[in-house]
């Protein structure tokens, strides 16, 4: 007897918050990734007969979120979602204002990390995925994810670092 | 801080993110795509396949080393080179910025270059000499309401992108690096085929100058309305 497949309603339940979690930290904003997720899972639900048999449904989720991105950014070119660096200069205290659910700092500090190197760190460290998983997503070779992870952390060590230094009680 | 603390911030820093739209919706949306409602995103979003593609194409036709603008003509040359009133299938139409080719089984072979900037009577006019109904128009978008069937699903436009483009799955942000967009530039082509198109209708391209973009989309004749920025709503579910 074979293993049985998931059902979509508990797959959706399940992985829904991770994937938004990914494309969020990919795209910059959150309105576009919740309206990019939805659709995604919509697709995956109607064809959830093949999504289901693929080996990790939630990267295929992720993948069709970034390609309706991909064509949404060719449709709107000028609505780029990502914030150029003046806005980013401004991030943390609008978004903590605004309650934020997301670490302003961090997120802004994701945001300022090139394209390629925070998609890796979204789909390692937010979708979980494993290097050769990730590979695959991204169309890139397990050597090069694993270079872009470690450029990535040490960017965000060091933007980070001190900020979350200067937090501290002296 | 770690590397094991910082991966630890990271994760958190999203933590409280949650999808707040509810299963039924997307159930719903689901079911609605399986019954062929999705005809329409699909068609858009193919369209808008098509025309990244076509607006790759020409994206920077006048970059780098020229400065495209809303008023500026084709540059010497830019002009067809086939004879005006020559009959469809007598050869093709070469400009700077795009070649036309009638071929053999009443198909038009659209092959965009990166010399010239695209002047939009020139391409109209030359669509117009191997029959092809088109509205061709800069810094304004056409559409109808309803839609008009989607191009490409229909066999209307069919492109062809390069091979395995770079980072086409995931881009950039801010779009392809110029590298990229000349790679997919240079192999990009556009089979139109006007047997196919439902009578009344004709397809559309807007060019905008700004942003270097070409967007294409079948439209009825006497039933579409145009305006400067893309229409809200639109088909890629934006």
């Amino acid at each position: 007897m074979g293993t049985q497949r998931p059902d979509f309603a508990e797959f959706y339940q399940s992985c829904r918050d991770g994937c938004l979690r990914t494309v969020l930290v990919i795209v910059g904003d959150q309105d576009s990734a919740q309206e990019l997720v939805a659709e995604a899972f919509a697709r995956a639900c109607a064809s959830w007969r093949t999504v289901s048999g693929h080996p990790a449904p939630a990267a295929w989720v992720v993948r069709t979120a970034l390609n309706l991105n991909i064509s949404r950014w060719r449709r709107r070119r000028r609505e780029v979602p990502v914030p150029d660096p003046g806005m980013l200069a401004g991030w943390p205290a609008a978004a903590a204002d605004a309650q934020d659910p997301v670490d302003p700092q961090i997120m802004a500090a994701l945001l300022r990390l090139p394209a390629r190197q925070r998609q890796v760190i979204a789909l390692r460290l937010i979708l979980d995925l494993d290097t050769r998983e990730t590979a695959q997503v991204l169309g890139i070779t397990p050597n090069t994810v694993m270079a872009h992870m470690a450029r990535a952390l040490a960017a965000l060590r060091s933007d980070l670092v001190p900020e979350l230094q200067q937090e501290k009680p002296s | 801080m770690n590397d094991q603390e910082l991966i630890t911030a990271v994760r958190q820093s999203v933590r409280g993110v949650r999808m707040n739209v509810p299963a039924e919706q997307i159930v719903s949306r689901g079911r609605a795509i399986r019954a062929g409602g999705h005809r329409r995103l699909a068609a858009g979003i193919t369209a808008v396949a098509a025309a990244g593609s076509v607006a790759l194409g020409l994206g920077l036709s006048g970059a780098p080393g020229a400065t495209p603008s809303a008023g500026a003509g084709p540059a010497p040359g830019a002009g067809p080179i086939r004879a005006a009133g020559t009959a469809p299938g007598a050869g093709p139409i070469r400009t700077a910025a795009f070649t036309l080719t009638r071929n053999a089984n009443r198909t038009d072979t659209l092959t965009l270059t990166m010399n010239q900037m695209l002047d939009p009577a020139v391409l109209q006019q030359a669509l117009e000499r191997d029959g092809i109904p088109a509205l061709v128009k800069t810094g304004i978008y056409c559409w109808s309401s309803p839609a008009a069937p989607d191009p490409a699903s229909i066999g209307v436009l069919s492109v062809r992108l390069p091979v395995k483009p770079p980072h086409v799955m995931v881009p950039a942000p801010s779009g392809p690096a110029p590298g990229e967009l000349k790679q997919l530039a240079a192999r990009t082509v556009t089979v139109i085929n006007p047997g196919a198109m439902p009578s009344g209708t004709e397809l559309f391209f807007g060019y905008s100058s700004s942003i270097h973009a070409l967007f294409t989309d079948l439209i009825y004749t006497r039933s579409h309305t145009c305006g400067n920025g893309l229409p809200s709503g639109g088909p890629a579910g934006s």
